[in-house]
């Protein structure tokens, strides 16, 4: 298992696991990758910016490989975030319809070494229908739903917190909550498959 | 209606963990069967994704903002520490290279070979080995400063000895005639070649040189003092400095 800087793989990989993914451990993955990302996409037609964006989006697709347990570690996790990044940049080039031929000496350069990185190409795209859908559920059933499968809170601590007569109130409003947000997902048949190959890896 | 409310209800009990072992496998065996059932658990699976999906990218985008801010901030405090230093070193470098230049060019234009002769000119002294004996003319009138007495009793030598010659010399660069001198103190060195004795000859080449410094002929004066510069053994080695070697030079670069 390689190391990167003061956590090894191994470590950085149960810090993700943790509930909520350790503040700690996302901030040194950006000490740790974010400038040599960087520069890969701004010595390929992106901007600081674009490189910006691209990194977000390349921590939020690894936290979900690992949380999957789907981050097979094949290669290191510098290696598996520097393929990611390559692949979104990629895609994202494809996205604003940029020159055929840039995009054939991307094709050819894209890398190989982790195959299952091609799957959070889409992440990007998914991210904005996340967001789009969750507004539409209200503030209320957001943060029930947050705070019960994000944070991982118990009833018993979400019943302190909010204000709800009992646990089973609140039980009940969860029950609906999802199921409401169910209902937006299957109103959709398109946006429920984007969502699917983007957030759960279906091809 | 409250089969579809309590179908889902259990479903969501089944995501949540909430469900004992006997009701978990019979769920389980009742979605093998029924593919609708099955449908709305991936659905309801997918809504916690987005749940979760959600609550990740806040987080991230949270950090995010917070290390580009922390890396903007290195970045910039590096970039200044960087550019500082050499800002700095190009200023010192540039006041020196600034200061050494007028240093030289008020020494290119200050140096003069009135200046240089002043510096170093200093009345020779004649020595005597001879007790209280009397003094030969030319010699005594030297000693009592009768620079012109010195220079006629020269002229009316026919063949004027070594000494004599550079007594000569000493009352003619007195006297500021320094064609003279020059021809005196050559003479001098021109005997003491063709007899291969020394006497007199560090002094001659440095009143030679002085001379010909005085006499504005300072492409004959510099090899003279270069060499007496170089020759540790010779008599007048310490009168002649680099730093006066350096002076002449620019004196014969303005000349």
């Amino acid at each position: 298992m390689s190391r990167t800087g003061n956590y090894d793989d191994a470590e950085l990989i149960r810090g993700l696991k943790a509930d909520a993914a350790s503040g700690k451990v996302i901030e040194y993955l950006y000490r740790a990758n974010f400038e040599a990302l960087s520069i890969h996409i701004q010595q390929n037609q992106g901007s600081r910016q674009d490189a910006e964006d691209i990194f977000q989006e390349v921590i939020v697709a690894f936290i979900e490989l690992v949380q999957k347990d789907k981050f097979r570690g094949d290669s290191s996790i510098k290696t598996f975030l520097f393929s990611i990044n390559k692949n979104m940049w990629l895609n994202e080039l494809k996205r604003r319809n940029r020159s055929v031929v840039r995009e054939q000496k991307f094709e050819t350069a894209k890398d190989l070494v982790d195959a299952d990185s091609n799957d959070y190409i889409t992440a990007r795209e998914a991210r904005q229908q996340v967001i789009v859908v969750m507004d539409k559920l209200g503030d209320v059933c957001k943060k029930l739903l947050l705070t019960f499968y994000y944070e991982n809170q118990s009833m018993k601590e979400i019943v302190q917190t909010m204000s709800y007569e009992n646990e089973q109130v609140l039980r009940n409003k969860k029950h609906k909550c999802l199921k409401r947000l169910e209902q937006l997902l299957t109103a959709d048949p398109a946006l429920a498959k984007t969502l699917k190959t983007a957030l759960q890896h279906e091809q | 209606m409250s089969n579809n409310i309590s179908q889902t209800e259990r479903l969501i009990s089944y995501i949540d963990g909430d469900m004992g072992d006997a009701e978990k496998i019979l769920l389980q065996q009742q979605l093998q069967a029924d593919k609708a059932m099955q449908q709305e658990l991936d659905n309801l699976l997918l809504a916690t994704d987005v749940v979760k999906n959600y609550g990740l990218s806040n987080r991230v985008a949270n950090i995010h903002t917070k290390m580009m801010n922390e890396m903007a901030a290195t970045s910039t405090q590096q970039k200044a520490i960087v550019r500082s230093l050499p800002k700095l070193f190009m200023k010192y470098a540039a006041v020196i290279i600034l200061l050494v230049g007028m240093f030289g060019l008020y020494q290119y234009f200050a140096v003069s070979a009135d200046k240089l002769y002043s510096e170093q000119y200093s009345a020779y002294t004649l020595t005597t080995s001879r007790g209280n004996e009397t003094l030969p003319a030319i010699e005594q009138a030297y000693s009592e400063k009768k620079y012109n007495e010195v220079i006629a009793a020269f002229k009316q030598q026919r063949d004027a000895s070594v000494k004599e010659n550079f007594v000569a010399g000493q009352a003619y660069l007195a006297e500021a005639n320094y064609a003279d001198a020059i021809n005196c103190f050559k003479t001098v060195l021109a005997k003491n070649s063709s007899t291969h004795t020394g006497l007199l000859s560090d002094d001659s080449e440095y009143y030679l040189a002085l001379s010909y410094l005085k006499n504005n002929e300072t492409a004959e004066a510099l090899p003279l003092f270069k060499k007496i510069h170089n020759n540790k053994e010779h008599l007048y080695n310490s009168k002649v400095s680099a730093w006066f070697l350096r002076k002449l030079q620019l004196l014969s670069w303005k000349q």
